[in-house]
């Protein structure tokens, strides 16, 4: 696959529909992300692991607005692009999408519902996963159990503040949960309930089910379950999915709908 | 249960529930002493935020109170307010929070006699819900 | 001084740069101290961090009581006043305005309601007392957070624009003008006046006489819409439309296309030859089709500005036709009234403030294919005010196909009041009808006339007269219910009206009382001026009772059917409440502007959710210091706070509503309870 992948991006250099492709380079065994050029040796190019690129998309797009880019990109890194894209930090006008499908190991790994993004350039596309076994657990529980059990959760939190550090669609230069204000400073665990619910509260319109935050937490805290709940409920309170239109607001910022 | 007072936060809009509350005030409306209020310029100003941290410091429910949907002053502040609290309500839900803790709801200026039933009822739910264990649960280790 | 009235703690004295705070609990007679101990609440506030006084006084609006605060201000050098009464609502101005005679900010004092909110609700004073003890622990705890601020002024423009010039434009603009501000009227047709001018008579008659005695509208209006044509005051943009605005309340920008007329009014004198050798012959839009004019034409004889005017849509000149280069008329002009060249200009323009006057267009009658809206016997009222108008193309006479009508049916209610679609009364269906039937039996004295009607409104003054005065001239009313089935079913070359509960009625005349419905471009009005609609797609008014006038734009205000439906005389109050409401802005010094605006700061990272939460545009993206970030317009903003609870990160705040005052005030809630 990663064969095909630089057959791609070579085809993209050659009609010149980029300047550049971000996307992952395996040098000395370690993989990160790298903006290649026209005259690079492709071959160091790579697919995988998996790795929120629409950040590192972000940061050089600010510098270089008008360099039309190449990103190459799973389901949920268009998704995190087009969330970015609603928020000012990234123009989609100016990147060319280059697909890859998750394979099933892949999905299983994130619990991940939509492994592919809307165009597939490589790969094949595998259904997507909708049971999450955590989630019904807890919607089993009544009010008291799921408390216990969050807090049995979030009493594991050292606030190592991974989950929003990993986060691709936290782009807050000033955190609220690093403010005293907020969440007191010192404590450990973090003050209940402020730490946990203001996070979740902020990842309801923005969340993409990226799976990052999980996999940063030292403490296995299952966060991913949470946001997917507030996820779903926006899906039907709403109509919102999250990470599939770039011209549709979130609907937190909108008037209601009845009311035009 | 009984001799449990609740600890009650009502943040009202100027505009509608704010003028409501004073309206009860002249029509001597009786009402618990548990409410107390925090006045802003529309409910779309009140960040969910607020009622976390409120609950965090041990509040036992929280009012949001605004002017009715098509009646918001600054035409559709409320619309947000709405949006918000109910999705987070929902998130609430999915921790184990007892939503109904929060209320979001509409008084016109010249509903008192409504807004005075809006605290009644609310401090009945919260004195039925018992006090906020929540932010006492924890055991705290100060680093 | 009023020593003995005061309950005074002193608590000791914290470092000068601290806040110092002052706390004042008022008896308010027995209003507050017969519920509330507060003599305790004043002793358990002196204990409160920063705060350096608290007295109690019985009535701490009073000038002793103001002076009481004013004084301690100077003798504890007090950088914040807590006051804790009655609601702000009330008495905020007054102790705001006291601490300023003392030299204090306003936005430094706070306020607790202690009465309307805890001792006129509450019998127990042990429990009123404890929850006012909290209240003012909640003012307190904000207090020293408070900052002093300054409410932005902004001069004003003081030139006025109106947009419509039918009669509540006309009106509002020679309102503006008449106090001695310039106005610019704007008119998308290539005359002045409107709806108005295309009808004959105008209910209630004053005098039943087929005689005109002042009730033609011709013979009224024209001379009105001369007078605003020849006020100094006035800049008349006729064939003209807004493209563009921009700016805020007593600081308008607008731009205004204005499409040539090809004809110089002052130099054209209506002799008519240019009119003579125009090849273009093209169906009169104003006379419903039911007359031909030429490429160059006279609108009405009742148009104002007086001149002819060339429709460069037909004209051959300009669609390649018979006078392609060159035109027949320019020849025909002796006068060399005809510049053939002429082009459109936008003309740019600063106003302080705007009238909104752009009208309603005619209920569309082909949506109601039961009334035989097609069939030559079947007209809709204002294609009888054009054959009933000595203007018209029948120079007054009532002829239909030709002849005189014999039998004439009117049906009201048409497009208005259904249970779908436009559900609103049109408000002046009633009246027309009642003139239009009076109209018939004058010039038709033998002619059979019935009225079908749902209901008969005649609330302005001399119209439940008038309508009186109708029915006893052998006018025929018959009632039928709104949901009922009415339907035109032809008749040989005559139609015959159906409807349940009632005879047939034969007609050769079938009158369909249109109502009015929203221009067809008001959506894109609406963007233009940033004003919203009605569910009925109307101009929406700031208030339905208490500003009728007022939009939700600062500094744009409303007049005529452009808000809803309403006849001349309502229309002429709203036109001038709508210029007596422009020239309050015009008049202004200058406009002073809230204090608890919006503000982002530097950490902002231009994610722009405030920009979409906020209903006044106030916010935009800008770039500063090489990033983007949200930027309030502190003039826009109009301090709802929304936009703050939409920012994740706390970068975007209110002044005077601080994320860390509010949360001081949540703080205080918590810890010891009730």
């Amino acid at each position: 696959m990663n064969e095909q992948l630089r057959e791609v991006v070579k085809g993209l250099f050659a009609r010149d529909e980029v300047e550049v492709v971000v996307s992952l380079k395996l040098n000395e065994g370690c993989v990160a992300p790298h903006m290649y050029s026209k005259e690079d040796d492709l071959s160091s190019m790579v697919h995988s692991p998996k790795y929120p690129i629409g950040i590192v998309v972000s940061m050089i797009q600010k510098k270089y607005p008008d360099t039309k880019i190449g990103v190459v990109i799973r389901g949920c890194d268009e998704r995190i692009l087009i969330e970015l894209a609603k928020r000012n930090q990234v123009n989609l006008d100016n990147i060319v999408l280059v697909g890859i499908a998750c394979t099933e190991e892949d999905a299983k790994d994130c619990l991940c519902e939509t492994p592919f993004p809307t165009k597939i350039d490589i790969g094949e596309k595998v259904e997507g996963i909708t049971t999450d076994e955590n989630i019904e657990k807890i919607s089993q529980m009544d009010m008291d159990e799921r408390f216990d059990y969050w807090m049995g959760q979030f009493d594991k939190c050292m606030k190592c503040y991974g989950c929003v550090y990993a986060c691709p669609t936290c782009i807050c230069e000033n955190c609220i949960l690093e403010e005293d204000m907020w969440v007191k400073t010192g404590e450990l665990p973090p003050e209940f309930p402020s730490f946990h619910l203001i996070r979740a509260y902020h990842s309801t319109d923005r969340c993409v089910d990226c799976h990052e935050c999980e996999r940063a937490c030292p403490a296995h805290i299952p966060l991913v379950t949470l946001y997917r709940m507030i996820r779903k409920d926006v899906e039907d309170m709403f109509g919102y999915k999250i990470g599939t239109d770039v011209n549709e607001k979130p609907p937190l910022v909108t008037v209601l709908e009845e009311e035009g | 249960m009984t001799d449990f007072e609740p600890n009650i936060l009502a943040f009202c809009c100027n505009w509608c529930s704010y003028a409501a509350a004073d309206l009860a005030g002249i029509g001597r409306m009786k009402q618990p002493t548990n409410v107390k209020i925090v006045r802003v310029m529309c409910s779309g100003r009140v960040k969910p935020e607020f009622v976390i941290k409120a609950l965090a410091d041990g509040v036992d429910g929280v009012l949001i109170l605004g002017c009715h949907i098509g009646d918001c002053h600054y035409v559709s502040g409320n619309h947000r307010t709405k949006k918000r609290f109910e999705i987070f309500s929902k998130l609430l839900g999915h921790m184990g929070i007892d939503p109904r803790r929060i209320r979001l709801d509409w008084a016109s200026a010249a509903e008192a006699i409504e807004f005075a039933k809006i605290i009644t009822d609310f401090t009945e739910t919260i004195k039925e819900l018992g006090p906020n264990n929540y932010a006492g649960k924890h055991e705290r280790a100060t680093a | 001084m009023t020593e003995e009235h005061t309950h005074e703690v002193v608590d000791g004295t914290p470092e000068m740069d601290e806040p110092r705070i002052g706390v004042y609990i008022c008896d308010c007679g027995v209003n507050i101290a017969a519920t509330v101990d507060t003599k305790a609440v004043t002793e358990h506030a002196s204990k409160l961090p920063y705060v350096v006084i608290a007295k109690n006084y019985k009535y701490m609006c009073s000038d002793p009581g103001q002076n009481l605060i004013k004084d301690d201000i100077k003798e504890y050098n007090l950088n914040r006043v807590v006051v804790a009464s009655c609601t702000p609502r009330m008495h905020e101005p007054t102790f705001r305005a006291a601490v300023v005679e003392a030299g204090l900010n306003p936005c430094l004092f706070e306020m607790a309601n202690i009465r309307e909110h805890c001792s006129w609700i509450h019998k127990e004073m042990d429990s009123a007392t404890v929850k006012a003890i909290k209240i003012v622990e909640l003012s307190v705890a904000r207090a020293p957070l408070l900052e002093p601020l300054t409410a932005a002024e902004v001069g004003v423009t003081r030139v006025g624009l109106v947009v419509g010039g039918g009669i509540a434009g006309v009106r509002a603009a020679r309102d503006i003008a008449d106090r001695g501000f310039p106005v610019h009227l704007v008119e998308r047709e290539p005359y002045l006046g409107g709806r108005i001018i295309w009808l004959s008579k105008l209910f209630p008659l004053r005098k039943c006489e087929e005689d005109c005695v002042g009730d033609c509208a011709p013979c009224f209006v024209t001379p009105e819409l001369k007078e605003a044509v020849n006020n100094p005051n006035i800049h008349v943009h006729v064939n003209s439309e807004v493209s563009d605005l921009d700016g805020y309340v007593g600081n308008f920008n607008v731009k205004i296309k204005e499409n040539p007329l090809y004809v110089d009014k002052d130099r054209c004198t209506l002799c008519g030859e240019c009119t003579k050798v125009c090849p273009v012959s093209v169906k009169n839009d104003n006379d419903y089709g039911m007359s031909e004019r030429k490429a160059i034409y006279r609108p009405s004889e009742a148009a104002v500005p007086v001149t002819y005017v060339l429709d460069d849509v037909n004209c051959s000149y300009f669609t390649g036709g018979q006078c392609e280069g060159h035109p027949l008329c320019v020849d025909a002009c002796k006068f060399g009234a005809i510049n053939i060249d002429a082009k459109e200009r936008t003309v740019e323009a600063e106003v302080g403030a705007i009238v909104v006057a752009t009208g309603s267009d005619n209920y569309d009658a082909s949506q109601k294919s039961e009334l035989l809206p097609q069939h030559p016997r079947v007209m809709t009222a204002p294609e009888f005010e054009r054959i009933s108008s000595h203007l018209g193309p029948t120079k007054g006479e009532l002829l239909v196909n030709g002849t005189k009508p014999e039998k004439v049916a009117f049906i009201s209610c048409v497009g208005s009041r259904e249970g779908t679609g436009n559900t609103y009364c049109s408000r002046v269906c009633c009246m027309y009808t009642a003139k239009e039937a009076h109209t018939v039996r004058k010039k038709l004295p033998d002619a059979k006339i019935t009225v079908y009607y749902t209901d008969v409104r005649t609330f302005g003054k001399g119209h439940d007269e008038f309508y009186v005065k109708v029915l006893n001239e052998d006018v025929q009313y018959r009632q039928r219910e709104l949901g009922h089935r009415l339907e035109v079913v032809e008749n040989g070359p005559n139609v015959v009206v159906r409807a349940e509960g009632h005879d047939d009625f034969e007609a050769d005349l079938v009158v369909l009382a249109t109502g009015m419905v929203p221009r067809s471009d008001a959506a894109e009005v609406m963007r233009l001026f940033n004003i919203s609609r009605s569910a009925d797609g109307f101009y929406l008014e700031a208030h339905p009772k208490l500003r009728p006038i007022d939009t939700f734009t600062d500094g744009v205000f409303l007049a005529g059917c452009c808000q809803f439906p309403k006849d001349i005389t309502d229309t002429m109050f709203q036109a001038s409440g709508a210029a007596a409401r422009a020239c309050g802005i015009l008049s202004s010094p200058k406009l002073s502007l809230g204090e608890a605006v919006a503000f982002a700061d530097e950490t902002c990272t231009g994610c722009g959710q405030c920009v979409e939460t906020c209903q006044y545009s106030a916010i935009s993206l800008e770039e500063k210091d090489g990033k983007v970030v949200a930027v309030v317009n502190d003039i826009l903003c109009k301090a709802c706070g929304t936009c703050i609870a939409a920012c994740p990160s706390g970068s975007m705040q209110q002044k005077h509503y601080t994320d860390e005052q509010v949360l001081a005030m949540i703080s205080a809630m918590g810890g010891s309870s009730v």
